[in-house]
């Protein structure tokens, strides 16, 4: 909070300062070397599942990101010499093969040969305390910054005063009704890109559920607290033009209890990756995690290896429960229809086909008796952006397993 | 004079009447007019005498000849006099005072000829005649309406060619005939000059022919007199009181202080210098030309810090009047906190501290307040854009006490509130500061300063901060005269720097979190004049200080936020000092200091004890130690040694070297790479140690064209240790255990700094230039406390080439034109050099830290001065100045930052004065 009113500040001294400004500026330019280093993600839990961890490299500033990186060996060994072993499952994920959960006062270790014979390995962690998720609230409200929408709190409570720093990740996952869906498509006769059918869909694509995992680091603690109890944390803020909840919405929030160690590598990350003010900056470079190279310790080695408790908890609600006889927030995209005749201008083209084969969604014809004045080279098949008429461009019409209704 | 000689050569002409006779006479006079015994002698025998009779009124003579010769006679009469006589034709006798008259020009008058060496070994067998300089003077019509008095000194003696003469005498009071002590006395346009001593007497070794003396001092008006030097001489001033000249003895008593200061890196700015310089949204800021200065730079626009020969922004020590200024930036260092209109001057001291100061690494800023008039109410107005300020000096004690009261305060609320944007409208930005200093001297041996000072800057952006600190500060200077030799000095001063953020928005999380560190510094400065060239200042020094290093109360009832309360850190600086000024001959000086400095960290605390050998984070703390209230938690100490040699190798070239050490007790916390109002001091306690630095400076320094322009260029290499750095992420407010936030590394600087001034003329001004290089290296055998593979790195203000034009152009009285220009090396800084996936985001990964620079910095200002007319009797006298900051529209970065917006990396400049600004400001006084 501290540093958003530094921002805002900034702001301000650049008005009164007549003319202070930000703009962006091109320094790749002046980069030339670049190393690419190794990206450690592993988080290993409490909970007995598969675990999974992620390796990648460091890419250019100015190229398409995909660099996982395989064929690594990559095994954890506790303090009682016992090995969990992962294999690559996708390019650069790597599954543990057998069920295992971390437990408490154990060391565990990381180590990792990549496939140019490199080791790594990490530093010895221990399980952090289980801390369970209390209530996980759905408000409506005005945020801070005066924006309304719907805030997601998280409520926890320590007796032990021991866990103090937290991590939280979440799932969101909604269901879609495309507003503009009709139950009809047009399918062009085999061969020809002017003669088509107007047929009942195959597929119905009108409700979908689509799933999004958060992407920020959201950091809370409780040191500045008497107790240690995280007390309404704002988790998840959804602005009230947002689409995602017009109909049912559901959050997984999986707060992890984090060692000082760990808390402070995500939040010099967090730090270093989101916006600063004009006036101060943090001080950016490498943020060291705990796995290192065997070979050379000045190898840039990025992410960490951690090993923590983790408790989740999901909740649903409908946008009648918040907003009961409002309007719906304004869908993803503008529904816009478009009219594309079968044969175009010239005798060459086919309008109507061009924007099937884009995507585009039969919405209605028009009725010829119909009064609408109708050009020539208009209609009669009324079209729609895909997203309006085909929910699968944002979403699965798959109902996941978890999902209640 | 002129005429005289002219007549005298009509009469060598026309009288050519060529008349033998004898010139032998008996004649006896007693105290008897010389007028008396010419006319005597012209009856005698045919003689004409010709003189002026003021030359010879009321001088008696005495003496008795028979058949002496006429010249003898003239000789005993004008044996104690200055009239010279010369004889022509036989028949007629010219007087002349002081001057003789030859009868042949000297040999060399048109240029000496050397008789070449002939090609044979024959060697032409020559005596050289003797030199002889006569005094030929001719008066110049001068232009200036008042009269200056031509003295004569002296008679001309033919057989002395003595090339150096004394003269003497004594400066009295017009009014009083009291002497006046403390007069300069300077040659103009020669580098002589002394100062009267306490009877009044002076003594100058001048050289023959025309002198122009100057007298100047605080309370007289300056004099000058023409003294045309014969021989041997006395001459007294009567001096009349008066308070015009102090700028005057000022700007000529340091004439040639740049080669003949003894100490290196000694930058002294005076208000009168700075008052042409183009303005900033207005304000004339005597710190910010210092920064044109080399050795003296800022991390940027709008950064509150200044950097010193490579030393971090808390390493300067700034005195305004004794007291310490913890933050001397208003509005994040867009402006100075010191009121320009009530500062007299600033001493830099950046290559060797005196021993008397001490307890920072790289500089002293010594600003001193005017004192104010005691004689007339005077007031003095100024309204910018931005800020206005007023200034008023009032006499308390006519001539021994008065009162000088600045204030200044900004209008910025009412520009916030004007704003359209309405985040804006309900945010303050405000800040003010007032000044008080009262002078009295209580009679000859006592004169007793004291100063009070309050600055205070409040910012709230939002509608749920505040943002706000101050500066506060008292001092007290009693100087008491012991005898003619040593005076002593007793300093009282406090200071209090303190900050406090209001947060009012969460509904549960709102608090009130504050700062304040302050201080209490006695200390006892005598100096002893053993002669001319012996002089001691001694003392000690003894400083407490206090800080509470954070404290956070909930602010509402509902609030859950845990007051937390710091416990207040104390510690104890003391130093004794000795330091002595050496004249070793007339070219060589010397300036030995030694000064023992004694830290003490002082309970009631708690300390934490670490594990050695390991990095210092939470799971290394062994336990906690509790001290006891007063208990020496922890003491620190050593020598400091400040020298520093002056050696004239000509009398307008020197060359200086220094050797300077110094301990630093007390530090900033900061994580940002300029100085933010937020930042926090530390005292050095168990954890942190104090930091060191050694300075080894050498300069040469020239003056030219009779100190037109001063030269030098001046080098120095420091290294310093225990200089403090950041672990990446550190949490610094409020943190209970700050020492495992903290890296101490060891620092390197080194520079070589050139500046040219020109002091005199319509065009004056100075170019600066400095290449410089400033280094860190945290090294450690930890990943986490090792930076950049524990090698040197540059450090956040190192920015090798520093180039400043100042320049100022007199068009008429009333009309100058000025411009400043600068230019610096980007500063170093951490660019991101690659990307990377970590939990579905993409993150940066950046260089080596400082590996990068932003792009260079450069700015031209310039403006316009129009003075109101000078007429004496006018009320007011006015004074206006238009001036364009940026004139290029050049948009400097100030910083250069980078954020992942919507999961992309974009990079950004921020510049905070990227057009030119324009500014009108009038002042008046009366």
């Amino acid at each position: 909070m501290l540093k958003k009113s530094i921002n805002i500040l900034s702001v301000l001294l650049s008005i009164i300062a007549v003319n202070g400004c930000v703009e962006t500026f091109d320094f790749e330019s002046e980069i030339e070397d670049f190393d690419s280093a190794l990206v450690i993600e592993a988080t290993i839990t409490n909970e007995l599942i598969f675990q999974e961890i992620s390796l990648s490299r460091t890419f250019q500033l100015d190229t398409i990101p995909s660099f996982p990186e395989s064929n690594a060996r990559v095994k954890i060994i506790d303090d009682h010499r016992n090995e969990f072993n992962f294999e690559e499952n996708e390019l650069g994920t790597y599954i543990s093969t057998k069920l295992f959960a971390a437990e408490p006062n154990r060391d565990y270790q990381l180590e990792i040969e990549t496939s140019n014979g490199r080791l790594y390995s990490s530093k010895m962690m221990q399980l952090t305390q289980a801390t369970n998720i209390e209530t996980l609230a759905v408000e409506r409200g005005i945020r801070d910054d005066g924006i309304e929408g719907v805030s997601i709190y998280v409520d926890s409570h320590d007796t032990t005063g021991n866990s103090k720093y937290y991590r939280y990740t979440y799932e969101e996952t909604y269901k879609i009704i495309a507003p503009s869906y009709s139950a009809y498509e047009i399918v062009f006769n085999e061969g020809s890109f002017v003669d088509y059918q107007i047929l009942l869909r195959s597929e119905p694509e009108q409700t979908c559920y689509n799933t999004v995992k958060s992407n920020r680091i959201i950091l809370n603690n409780t040191t500045n607290l008497a107790v240690d109890n995280v007390d309404h944390f704002l988790v998840r803020f959804i602005g009230r033009d947002n689409y995602i909840m017009s109909y049912r919405y559901s959050i997984l929030v999986k707060q992890y209890v984090q060692s000082f160690e760990a808390y402070s590598y995500y939040s010099t990350l967090k730090d270093l990756s989101e916006s600063e003010s004009l006036l101060s900056q943090n001080q950016p470079g490498i943020v060291i995690g705990n796995v290192f190279s065997k070979a050379n310790t000045n190898e840039k080695v990025l992410g960490y290896f951690e090993v923590s408790s983790v408790h989740k908890k999901r909740v649903y609600f409908n946008y009648d429960d918040l907003f009961s006889g409002e309007d719906l927030p304004p869908y993803a995209v503008g529904c816009d229809t478009y009219f594309a005749p079968a044969v175009g201008g010239e005798t060459t083209s086919h309008p109507l086909y061009d924007h099937i084969a884009a995507g585009f969604q039969y919405f209605e014809t028009y009725d010829s008796n119909f009064t609408f004045p109708i050009f020539p080279l208009e209609g009669p098949e009324v079209l729609i952006t895909r997203e309006c008429g085909d929910c699968t461009a944002l979403g699965s019409t798959d109902i996941p397993e978890f999902w209640i209704e | 004079m002129r005429y005289i000689i002219t007549a005298i050569l009509v009469l060598t002409f026309f009288q050519s009447i060529s008349q033998n006779q004898e010139l032998e006479i008996s004649l006896s006079f007693e105290n008897t007019e010389i007028k008396e015994v010419l006319f005597q002698i012209e009856s005698k025998i045919n003689l004409k005498f010709y003189y002026v009779d003021a030359w010879i009124k009321n001088k008696k003579v005495t003496g008795s000849y028979i058949n002496a010769h006429v010249n003898k006679i003239l000789d005993d009469i004008f044996k104690d006099s200055n009239i010279n006589y010369y004889i022509f034709n036989e028949s007629k006798v010219v007087l002349t005072q002081n001057n003789r008259i030859y009868n042949a020009l000297p040999e060399g008058f048109f240029g000496l000829e050397v008789d070449t060496i002939s090609d044979s070994n024959e060697v032409v067998n020559k005596v050289v005649p003797q030199e002889i300089n006569p005094i030929f003077y001719n008066e110049e019509r001068t232009t200036s309406p008042e009269k200056v008095e031509v003295v004569r000194i002296g008679k001309e003696d033919q057989n002395n060619l003595s090339k150096v003469f004394k003269l003497s005498g004594v400066v009295k009071d017009d009014a009083t005939g009291e002497p006046i002590p403390n007069v300069a006395i300077i040659v103009k346009g020669k580098r002589v000059g002394t100062v009267t001593t306490k009877e009044g007497y002076y003594e100058l070794k001048l050289s023959p022919g025309l002198n122009i003396l100057e007298t100047s001092s605080l309370g007289t008006i300056s004099s000058q007199k023409k003294v045309i030097i014969y021989n041997n001489g006395f001459l007294d001033f009567d001096l009349k009181e008066g308070y015009e000249t102090l700028d005057v003895v000022l700007l000529e008593a340091d004439i040639d202080k740049n080669v003949k200061e003894t100490n290196t890196g000694v930058t002294k700015i005076e208000v009168k210098e700075i008052k042409n310089i183009p303005l900033v949204l207005g304000e004339r800021d005597i710190l910010q030309v210092a920064t044109t200065l080399p050795g003296i730079s800022k991390t940027g626009e709008g950064s509150s810090g200044y950097n010193v020969r490579g030393g971090k922004e808390d390493q300067n020590l700034i005195l305004l009047d004794n007291g310490v200024i913890y933050n001397p930036a208003h509005f994040f260092g867009i402006f100075s906190a010191l009121n320009p209109y009530t500062t007299g001057d600033v001493n830099i001291y950046k290559g060797n501290i005196p021993a008397e100061h001490g307890g920072r690494l790289s500089s002293v800023f010594e600003i001193s307040t005017k004192d104010a008039n005691t004689e007339n109410f005077a007031a003095e107005v100024s309204l910018g854009p931005v800020t206005s300020n007023i200034t008023v000096e009032v006499p308390i004690v006519k001539d021994k006490a008065g009162l000088i009261v600045g204030g200044r305060g900004t209008y910025s609320g009412w520009i916030l509130r004007s704003l359209d944007e309405e985040s804006l409208r309900k945010s303050e930005a405000s800040f003010y500061d007032v000044i008080a200093k009262y002078n009295h001297k209580i009679n000859d041996n006592n004169d007793i300063k004291a100063t009070a000072y309050y600055s205070r800057d409040a910012f709230s952006i939002t509608s749920d901060s505040l943002y706000s600190y101050s500066n506060r500060l008292f001092s007290f200077q009693w100087k008491h005269k012991l005898n003619d030799k040593s005076n002593a000095n007793l300093i009282l001063a406090n200071s209090e720097y303190k900050f406090d953020i209001e947060y009012d928005g969460d509904f549960n999380r709102n608090f009130d979190l504050g700062y304040k560190i302050s201080e209490t510094h006695l200390k006892l400065l005598f100096d002893y004049k053993l002669d001319n060239d012996v002089k001691f200042n001694y003392g000690i020094s003894g400083k407490l200080y206090g800080v509470n290093p954070g404290s956070i109360q909930p602010k509402g009832s509902n609030s859950i936020i845990d007051p937390l309360v710091l416990p207040e850190d104390r510690g104890l600086e003391t130093a004794a000092f000795l330091s002595g000024d050496f004249n070793l001959g007339d070219k060589f000086t010397i300036n030995a200091g030694l000064r023992y400095s004694w830290y003490a960290f002082l309970g009631e605390a708690s300390q934490n004890n670490y594990a050695e050998g390991v990095p210092k984070t939470e799971g290394t703390l062994l336990g906690t130690e509790h001290f006891g209230k007063n208990d020496v938690v922890k003491s620190y100490g050593g020598p400091e040694v400040r020298v520093s040699a002056r050696y004239f190798l000509t009398p307008e070239t020197s060359i200086k070297a220094s050797y300077n050490s110094t301990f630093q007790f007390i530090h900033t916390l900061s994580n940002n790479t300029t100085v933010s109002p937020t930042d926090t001091w530390k005292l050095s306690d168990l954890n942190i140690k104090p930091q060191e630095a050694n300075q080894y400076a050498f300069g040469v320094y020239q003056n030219l064209d009779d100190n037109t322009f001063e030269l030098s260029v001046e080098g120095y290499y420091k290294t310093s240790k225990n200089i403090l750095d950041y672990k990446v992420g550190a949490q610094l407010l409020l943190s209970e255990n700050i020492e495992t936030e903290i890296l101490q590394g060891e620092g390197k600087a080194y520079g070589v700094e050139f500046l040219l001034k020109k002091t005199k003329g319509k065009l004056n001004g100075w170019l600066g230039y400095t290449y410089s290089k400033s280094l860190i290296k945290l090294d450690s055998e930890f990943n986490d406390e090792r930076v950049n593979n524990g090698e040197y790195f540059a450090s956040n203000f190192d920015k090798p080439h520093d180039l400043s034009i100042v320049a100022n152009y007199k068009l008429t009285q009333r009309f100058s034109l000025s411009t400043n220009f600068s230019y610096q090396t980007g500063r170093p800084v951490t660019y991101p050099v690659g990307r990377y996936f970590f939990n579905n985001a993409e993150y940066v990964l950046y260089s080596d830290r400082n590996k990068f620079r932003i792009p260079d910095y450069y700015r031209l200002d310039i403006g316009v001065n129009i003075e109101g007319n000078h007429k004496i009797k006018k009320f007011t006298h006015s004074f206006w100045n238009f001036s364009i900051y940026n004139v290029l529209g050049r948009n400097n970065p100030y910083s250069v930052f980078f954020v992942t917006e919507s999961g992309e990396l974009k990079a950004y400049k921020s510049s905070i004065f990227s057009v030119p600004v324009p500014t009108l400001t009038f002042n008046f006084k009366f």
